[in-house]
């Protein structure tokens, strides 16, 4: 049988070798792969090291215990408990002090620019019907009905405003050929098909975008590990690609999605996805169906 | 998961954690940082975290926060300035050939430094590792094949300084 090994993966297989999990067939297959590319095998797989993990003892356990309770109080605290700052807002507070985030703030949507409304955005598919279906006409009383995300203050109504307003859709956009891609994918797929490697450039605007996107990261990893069905698995791993796919551009549509993740439906966040994606191509005709879909699911 | 396991997940993981996040980020107060970010983000999570995902959920958001502190950290280097001898600074718990091991671990890329810690302090899966990393199998080996074989070419270089040595 004729494998897959390639000059990107071979060290891959050099380990499974080295840990006695290769079969003699692949083994030769690497010994070939190897002699082809002009290596020493014996070279290759000599012994290798091992860390020995050091006993560290980390001093601040009893001040982690306790913690106030989340809802409310986000982390603050008034009494003499500790109060648990995020890494975001140190890392807010130390670029603030540094005077390199007077443009952006935690929540972009209120200091970004301003850009045209979705509705006026060009279609990414000529061929595609352009209607102009803003998005801003999804039926409010479903997204009234979706629960805000627990970790901000993000409420309704600035959902729908990010989604009208928000400059980073046009971004959004450009990784939509790819975000189209996600209904045919399986867990396998996800991980190793997609571009799901972030290879961002770091500048402090994308710092400050990113202390927001990671929140929302952060409810996919949730979902990750709280989820008990392979469906659930796979919706988290849909949210995080499309984390990925966006560079983190995640919230406006993605918040939707998003949202159904909180709710562990997944009926209603691929609901949400159809229809996000419909808008994006103004797709007159797929919005109609995928916004009755997801207003059947919501009111089921 | 409630309170109490949570203060249980604190008592279990919270060594471990930050001897992660300090032996991967060579500095005391970021890997606290780290620590105390990710069990906010537990917290926050409480009710929906299973407690038996708990360890992984951790790490996973312990990952993600160093690497944002090592982009950090590169933008304000200039006014933070990370001493490169955080270790000898504070305690040094490698000896010997572990603490030279250690030492070369700093220089690798993050990708195959995570990696590697995960697997070796932590006995991670090549799977878990991906999961909490965000790569594929594959690549989590090929990560860790190529820390292991920089981790051998360093040894193998000082056994050759001392041979040449009289």
């Amino acid at each position: 049988m004729k494998t897959n090994i390639t000059i990107d993966n071979y060290e891959a297989y050099l380990l499974d070798y080295m840990e006695g999990n290769l079969s003699p067939e692949m083994t030769a297959e690497l010994k070939a792969f190897v002699a082809a590319q002009g290596l020493d095998w014996d070279e290759l797989t000599e012994e290798l090291p091992h860390l020995e993990a050091p006993q560290i003892v980390y001093e601040g356990k009893e001040k982690l215990k306790n913690p106030e309770p989340v809802e409310g109080s986000k982390g603050r605290s008034s009494d003499n408990k500790r109060t648990i700052v995020p890494l975001y807002v140190k890392i807010a507070s130390a670029a603030a002090a540094a005077g390199l985030l007077l443009t952006v703030t935690l929540w972009p949507e209120k200091s970004m620019p301003k850009v045209e409304p979705i509705a006026n955005l060009k279609p990414i598919e000529i061929s595609r019907i352009d209607t102009h279906e803003p998005i801003a006409l999804l039926p409010r009383r479903a997204i009234e009905s979706i629960d805000p995300m627990p970790h901000t203050s993000l409420r309704w109504e600035d959902l729908l405003s990010e989604v009208q307003n928000n400059g980073r859709i046009a971004a959004e956009r450009e990784a939509m050929p790819l975000l189209a891609e996600l209904p045919t994918k399986n867990i396998t797929s996800l991980q190793t098909d997609l571009p799901l490697t972030n290879t961002d450039e770091p500048d402090f605007g994308f710092l400050a975008w990113r202390m927001n996107a990671n929140l929302a990261y952060t409810e996919y990893e949730a979902s990750t590990f709280s989820a008990e069905t392979e469906d659930e698995r796979e919706l988290s791993l849909i949210g995080k690609a499309i984390f990925k796919l966006t560079d983190g551009r995640h919230d406006s549509f993605a918040s939707l999605i998003s949202s159904g993740l909180t709710t562990a439906k997944k009926e209603i966040s691929l609901a949400a996805t159809d229809m996000a994606l419909a808008a994006y191509h103004r797709a007159d005709e797929h919005f109609e169906e995928a916004k009755e879909h997801w207003e059947e699911k919501l009111g089921e | 998961m409630d309170r109490s396991q949570y203060n249980q997940c604190v008592e279990q993981y919270a060594d471990r954690l930050f001897r992660f996040a300090f032996s991967s980020l060579r500095n005391r107060e970021q890997a606290e940082d780290v620590v105390q970010e990710s069990f906010a983000r537990v917290w926050e999570k409480v009710k929906t975290v299973d407690f038996a995902k708990a360890k992984s959920y951790l790490f996973t958001t312990a990952h993600h926060a160093m690497i944002d502190e090592v982009r950090h950290k590169q933008h304000f280097a200039s006014i933070e300035d990370c001493p490169p001898n955080e270790l000898k600074q504070t305690h040094n718990p490698y000896p010997d050939v572990n603490e030279m091991l250690h030492k070369t671990l700093a220089t690798l890329p993050e990708a195959q430094r995570n990696t590697l810690l995960l697997r070796d302090y932590e006995g991670y899966s090549y799977q878990e590792i991906g999961d909490i990393t965000g790569m594929s199998e594959a690549q989590v080996k090929v990560n860790i094949f190529r820390a292991r074989t920089a981790l051998k070419n360093r040894l193998k270089s000082i056994d050759n300084l001392i041979d040449i040595e009289p």
